[in-house]
């Protein structure tokens, strides 16, 4: 049974939205996920790409399947410059133990190095000790538990609220 | 003493690169700082801009000063699409407590906005007890308290041994 780890393809859209909803099942926020795959189709093979992928597919039969996905963008960091974030990273339970994960991650980091970042960022849910120590294996530090970092975020009528507050020239 | 908030031009990189190290200095990070003057420029106002940024700056006695700046990107969400990260926020310490920090985030939430992101995330230490509290004030969550987001970070030796597993 092969299973290929390529770049996506906008025909990949929607095997990418079924992964992306049993991720946050996984991560049992399913109520949060608002996207809807026009707008992951605009956003990431648009005229304006606002996120990478690679895809992990499964071939068998002449059938294909995804089975698994790394998601990712460019940040900057004012110390060292233009880094990459992975936002998402996922792979079907029953494909899990083969080393997809590994080829998944090791894409994006290939690209990290080719294209000369730094660092790659991304966020673990403190209570997914498996995952944990999957990516501390990988050498990935815990800067949470380390340098005590903690994830802020601006929504709603806070960000609203915030807003009001800018008098920009 | 007049202060304006505005989109930084590329001459105001001396001045942002001057806080920027500030900044690092008052975080106890000097080291870990690895970026040029000159990069920093390109990077900010060249071709293909990765960042953008808002200053604040005082007039006082003839004189222009950049004395706040917060620096920023998109973001994604496949939960909610566009967002933005606020990367540095910094007002020096004698400018503090006048709403210069409030306005230099507002700008960004008013970007957040006009963009249709639904977010605007930054990061902060813990034993930074003010700007928790400050932030918190405004209605920023916690993720990490409220729902243990840990951020990971993988940095070069280890990039390197995982992009080796690629085929």
């Amino acid at each position: 049974m092969p299973i290929v780890v390529r770049e996506a393809l906008q025909t990949d859209c929607q095997g990418i939205m079924d992964l992306i909803m049993e991720l946050a099942v996984y991560e049992k926020m399913e109520d949060q996920v608002k996207m809807k795959i026009e707008t992951l189709q605009e956003d990431g093979f648009g005229n304006e790409k606002y996120f990478k992928c690679f895809v992990a597919e499964r071939l068998e039969n002449g059938a294909s399947k995804l089975i698994g996905y790394a998601l990712y963008y460019y940040i900057y960091s004012t110390w060292e410059g233009k880094c990459i974030y992975m936002e998402d990273f996922y792979v079907s339970p029953e494909y899990r133990g083969k080393g997809v994960g590994s080829r998944l991650m090791g894409s994006v980091c290939k690209i990290a190095v080719e294209k000369k970042c730094a660092r790659v960022h991304f966020a673990v849910l403190g209570w997914n000790k498996s995952s944990i120590d999957y990516y501390k294996r990988q050498g990935a530090i815990d800067l949470t538990e380390v340098e005590d970092w903690h994830l802020f975020r601006l929504t709603g009528s806070a960000l609203e609220k915030m807003a009001a507050k800018s008098d920009t020239v | 003493m007049c202060i304006v908030i505005r989109k930084a031009e590329v001459k105001d990189c001396p001045g942002i690169f001057d806080l920027i190290t500030e900044l690092a200095i008052h975080e106890k990070h000097q080291d870990q700082m690895k970026i040029s003057l000159e990069k920093f420029r390109e990077d900010g106002f060249g071709d293909n801009t990765k960042f953008q940024c808002f200053v604040a700056e005082c007039e006082e006695n003839d004189t222009l000063r950049l004395i706040g700046y917060v620096i920023y990107f998109n973001t994604y969400s496949t939960w909610q699409g566009k967002c933005i990260h606020m990367e540095d926020i910094y007002v020096v310490p004698e400018y503090r407590s006048k709403g210069i920090g409030s306005k230099l985030i507002g700008s960004v939430c008013k970007v957040a906005d006009l963009q249709n992101c639904g977010r605007v995330q930054f990061i902060v230490r813990d034993s930074n007890k003010s700007a928790m509290k400050f932030y918190k004030h405004q209605g920023a969550i916690d993720l990490t308290e409220v729902q243990e987001w840990h951020l990971f970070r993988l940095t070069s030796d280890a990039i390197e041994k995982v992009a080796a597993k690629y085929d």
